[in-house]
């Protein structure tokens, strides 16, 4: 006979109880013993906020570069506009000046690159930290991490950039689409 | 190809929009809107105008794909291109759109002669159907 059967629920009930203890005695332990309670105070607390500050940073900069860039292309289109629709000799030398000198203020927006790379260079260093810590956690807890492929959920995930996001081409779009009658 | 025809841009991405617009113009469409989401982009489609929609997909608030629905739902829009310029490049998205009745799709990043492409194959396939 099943001897939980017999068991009347309350004992079963501190069994359960004396389980969870258990495993919430040990993880407390092992976390101490990695110093993962540390690892990730400190990543939930600071690091991963931080990220997010700095992400958004990143967004601003990039936003402002590229409409300075576009406010810099508009200029020198309308001066090579004029140098199209009526081109005139005596103001040709004072024109190409002023096109280099836009495009000299295109290439420093460009500097953009450097700053924002610096911030994101930081931010996938605290992310690979946060990985290796969850990931001790997990072997501690006896879970293997898994690398799967993304299925599409409905939802509108950005640009495929991981070997996970397995995005199509141009090309394999407009043979999809055919393919579909459009 | 109606060079007066009134255009809406849909992106949450100001620089997009105006990456979008700056195309446009060099294949002589000037008459452009914009809106940042579906939920701005609805009420501009109601008041009416509207010839032609470029979408984003991934917008806060409402995204292209259910802006796309809405248009095909709505009696008086549903007839309205299309165009989808998207980084979402996932095979089950790109028939998702299709099967929605998107016109055509475009996937981020893409280049002038590409925009052009599609532009001309939608027209193309209207003026079929319409004949």
């Amino acid at each position: 006979m099943n001897p939980q059967n017999t068991t009347p629920a309350t004992d079963r009930e501190a069994v359960l109880l004396e389980g969870v203890t258990r495993i919430h005695e040990r993880l407390q332990q092992s976390l101490r013993s990695l110093q993962l309670d540390e690892r990730l105070a400190r990543t939930t607390g600071t690091e991963l906020p931080d990220a997010a500050e700095r992400l958004d940073h990143v967004i601003r900069l990039t936003e402002e570069a590229a409409h300075r860039t576009l406010d810099l292309v508009d200029e020198a289109r309308a001066v090579t506009g004029q140098l199209l629709r009526a081109p005139q000799p005596a103001l040709q030398r004072e024109q190409t000046t002023e096109i280099n000198r836009l495009l000299s203020e295109m290439a420093l927006a460009q500097s953009y690159q450097d700053l924002t790379g610096q911030i994101i260079r930081r931010v996938v260093t605290m992310v690979r930290g946060t990985e290796d810590a969850l990931r001790t956690l997990l072997t501690a807890a006896g879970v293997e991490p898994q690398s799967l492929p993304e299925e599409w959920d409905g939802r509108a995930n950005g640009p495929a950039i991981t070997k996970h996001d397995a995005g199509v081409s141009q090309d394999d779009a407009d043979d999809l689409l055919s393919g579909l009658g459009l | 190809m109606n060079k007066d025809m009134k255009i809406l841009i849909v992106d949450d991405f100001s620089t997009m929009r105006r990456i979008v617009k700056n195309l446009l113009q060099d294949l002589g469409f000037n008459n452009t809107v914009e809106a940042d989401d579906g939920n701005t982009a609805v009420p501009v489609l109601k008041a009416g105008g509207i010839d032609f929609v470029i979408t984003d997909w991934n917008m806060p608030g409402m995204t292209g794909l259910d802006l796309l629905k809405t248009i095909r739902a709505d009696a008086a829009l549903k007839a309205l291109p299309v165009l989808m310029v998207t980084a979402e490049a996932k095979k089950e998205q790109i028939v998702e759109a299709a099967q929605n009745g998107v016109n055509g799709y475009i996937i981020k990043p893409f280049t002038a002669a590409t925009l052009k492409e599609k532009m001309d194959r939608i027209f193309e396939r209207l003026q079929q159907s319409a004949a």
